[in-house]
């Protein structure tokens, strides 16, 4: 299976067992899925969209919402919902780039809790970047590091 | 935001005015023959950012820049060439050790990144006649679209746009390429064609 690229600050969801993949520094890539077929992965940039509604896949609050809505569209499980996170690095250590990988997972954990769905497993934070490889029927995510499998959630 | 035409020619105009400066500082500092291949100009979707860079393994060089204008600047060596730049600055002083890099080597592509950076930015302020001073470099061994995220997101929480200077370096005898992204802040950019 042919993974689907999802970009940065953009979501996909799928009901047709699908391989998406992104790559992430300081973004958070957010996988969740229902284990009974359908699964969407966000690749979020910021944690707060400060009332815009435009962009929905670019902030935490926002991404996480609209995936579920959609998921409910496709009849997923709602009440059955799990995630799995990976990213928020701080890949320079500049103070302008001060932890915005810790606030976007800080937030997405936040949000997931608020909308009652289990953080099953992460691989975040640290000082490097992770491409994500999230199987949306079974829920599994690989986290690799140029090509080499570092984590398997 | 509007932008005439005229103010894109003189963006262009920047843009080679600092890669000209590249192109010469580099030859010297390396003994080899450089030249800039590509400096162009690209409005961009930040999201679209990542893609164009792609997965493949890089040392990146990173920092920013304060003044007229700022933002932030990037080269990325692929790890390739960045090998071959260590074996030039560093023979005779470190035995070539393989796949991996010292903390030499990253300090030698550091410098290199260094002065690619000056370089660019000092054509800018000499072509604007303004101060912009520049952060100590950072650099980072890792997937070039990982790299390029923390300046996309830095940019991403006042805009979904940014001018993408987008240069390329190669060696003409060497097998040494790298690219160099330069994103100014949207005002501050303004302001300063606003001044040729």
């Amino acid at each position: 299976m042919t993974p689907v690229r999802v970009k940065m600050a953009e979501y996909i969801v799928s009901n047709s067992d699908s391989i998406l993949k992104t790559t992430v520094g300081s973004c958070v890539a957010i996988g969740i899925y229902d284990g009974n077929g359908i699964g969407g992965l966000a690749h979020i940039m910021l944690p707060e969209c400060n009332g815009r509604t435009d962009l929905v896949g670019k902030f935490a609050d926002t991404a996480i919402p609209a995936m579920v809505r959609e998921m409910e569209k496709m009849n997923a499980d709602i009440s059955r919902l799990r995630a799995k996170i990976a990213g928020g690095a701080q890949m320079f250590t500049l103070p302008s780039s001060l932890a915005i990988g810790e606030r976007n997972i800080e937030k997405v954990k936040k949000i997931l809790r608020k909308f009652g769905i289990k953080l099953i497993a992460e691989d975040t934070g640290k000082n490097h970047g992770r491409t994500v490889e999230f199987h949306t029927s079974s829920g599994r995510m690989v986290v690799k590091r140029s090509e080499k499998i570092i984590a398997e959630l | 935001m509007r932008i005439d035409l005229n103010k894109l020619m003189k963006l262009n105009k920047m843009a080679k005015e600092g890669a000209q400066n590249v192109a010469y500082n580099l030859s010297q500092m390396l003994g080899i023959d450089v030249e800039m291949k590509v400096a162009k100009i690209e409005f961009v979707d930040l999201s679209d950012v990542p893609d164009v860079i792609g997965d493949r393994e890089v040392i990146g060089v990173y920092l920013t820049f304060q003044g007229l204008p700022s933002g932030f600047l990037v080269v990325l060596f692929p790890t390739k060439s960045a090998k071959k730049i260590t074996n030039l600055l560093l023979q005779g002083i470190e035995e070539s050790n393989g796949d991996g890099f010292s903390e030499m080597d990253l300090s030698a592509i550091s410098e290199v990144g260094n002065i690619i950076t000056s370089s660019f930015i000092d054509g800018w302020a000499n072509l604007l006649n303004s101060e912009i001073n520049i952060s100590t470099p950072q650099t980072v061994h890792d997937m070039g679209s990982a790299v390029i995220d923390p300046i996309l997101i830095q940019i991403a929480q006042q805009y979904d746009n940014a001018f993408l200077f987008n240069s390329y370096i190669k060696a003409k005898n060497e097998d040494i390429n790298c690219e160099l992204l330069v994103i100014p802040e949207l005002e501050k950019l303004m302001e300063a064609i606003d001044r040729l």
